[in-house]
């Protein structure tokens, strides 16, 4: 039974659909290609969005004529945070998941 | 296919054409580990994918002193646990449980049934341990070294070697009872 094991070595009743791993390959190359497009942009991007989003903020408190003085800061983060577009607010989002995963690991 | 070294040494000058190097020589050893592991194709197909992503993210991380195949197989391995686990309600399988993929080997469409030596194979690597799996796996179809397999499981070569024919003898019984 021993030798029967020997055998039977590497074979498996597993199957793939045809051309999987060539499509997965390119999917991934296109993957970590736009992945490093988006980490280059951040310290540009980022920081230019967050400061245009800052200052939005800013106005946007002194419209109200000062009507609430003090303002929480995490409250202005995330009001800075809305201000930017979708494209910029999943730019800092994936930037902090490859924070996380640089944590794991 | 590039040599470990050359790989390593490309993605540190040249991360994407690095990257593909690997991809070549490692994508189909870890879909085939992980795909045992977790058995259906759906499910494969995206531990690896996220395996991969993570292994380029965290390159820097690697440490030279362990083997890549290793390091490689680690976070395949850590993916799928994390997968097997959450269907489980935990963070990630521990290696002490039993998975129970074998429901998927009967319900998944890229399975061979006419293969019916190679299906009660697979049935009896899933009915043991995880860390016996995993053992049994590395060493039978990827044949990486006990040492490059306590890397994966966090445990000593000894221990591995343990497992290892603990898990090969249950096997033997497995496939002589269920005739």
């Amino acid at each position: 039974m021993e030798n029967d094991l020997e055998k039977m070595k590497k074979t498996m009743p597993y199957t793939v659909p045809e051309g999987f791993f060539d499509a997965m390959e390119e999917r991934l190359m296109q993957e970590v290609t736009a992945k490093k497009k988006k980490s280059r942009l951040p310290k540009v991007v980022l920081w230019t969005g967050l400061a245009v989003a800052a200052s939005l903020a800013s106005l946007l408190v002194l419209r109200q004529g000062f009507s609430r003085v003090e303002m929480d800061s995490f409250e202005q983060v995330e009001m800075a945070f809305n201000q930017l577009s979708d494209n910029d607010q999943q730019l800092i989002l994936d930037y902090y998941d490859e924070l996380d995963d640089l944590d794991n690991y | 296919m590039g040599k470990d070294s050359d790989i390593i040494k490309a993605i540190q000058t040249k991360p994407e054409q690095g990257f593909r190097l690997l991809l070549q020589r490692y994508q189909q050893p870890v879909y085939w580990h992980v795909r045992r592991m977790v058995v259906a194709h759906a499910d494969a197909e995206d531990v690896t994918q996220e395996a991969f992503l993570r292994i380029f993210r965290s390159f820097a991380q690697y440490d030279e002193n362990l083997s890549l195949a290793a390091w490689i197989f680690r976070i395949a391995t850590n993916e799928a646990l994390r997968l097997l686990g959450k269907r489980k309600g935990e963070a990630q399988l521990s290696l002490d449980e039993a998975s129970d993929e074998l429901f998927n080997l009967k319900a998944d469409d890229f399975v061979d049934y006419s293969n019916a030596e190679a299906v009660k194979l697979q049935k009896a690597i899933l009915s043991l341990p995880t860390k016996q799996q995993i053992a049994f796996n590395l060493r039978f179809y990827d044949e990486l070294s006990y040492e490059d397999i306590a890397v994966v499981t966090g445990s000593t070569a000894a221990n591995v070697k343990a497992n290892y024919h603990i898990a090969k003898e249950k096997i033997v019984n497995y496939l002589k009872t269920n005739d």
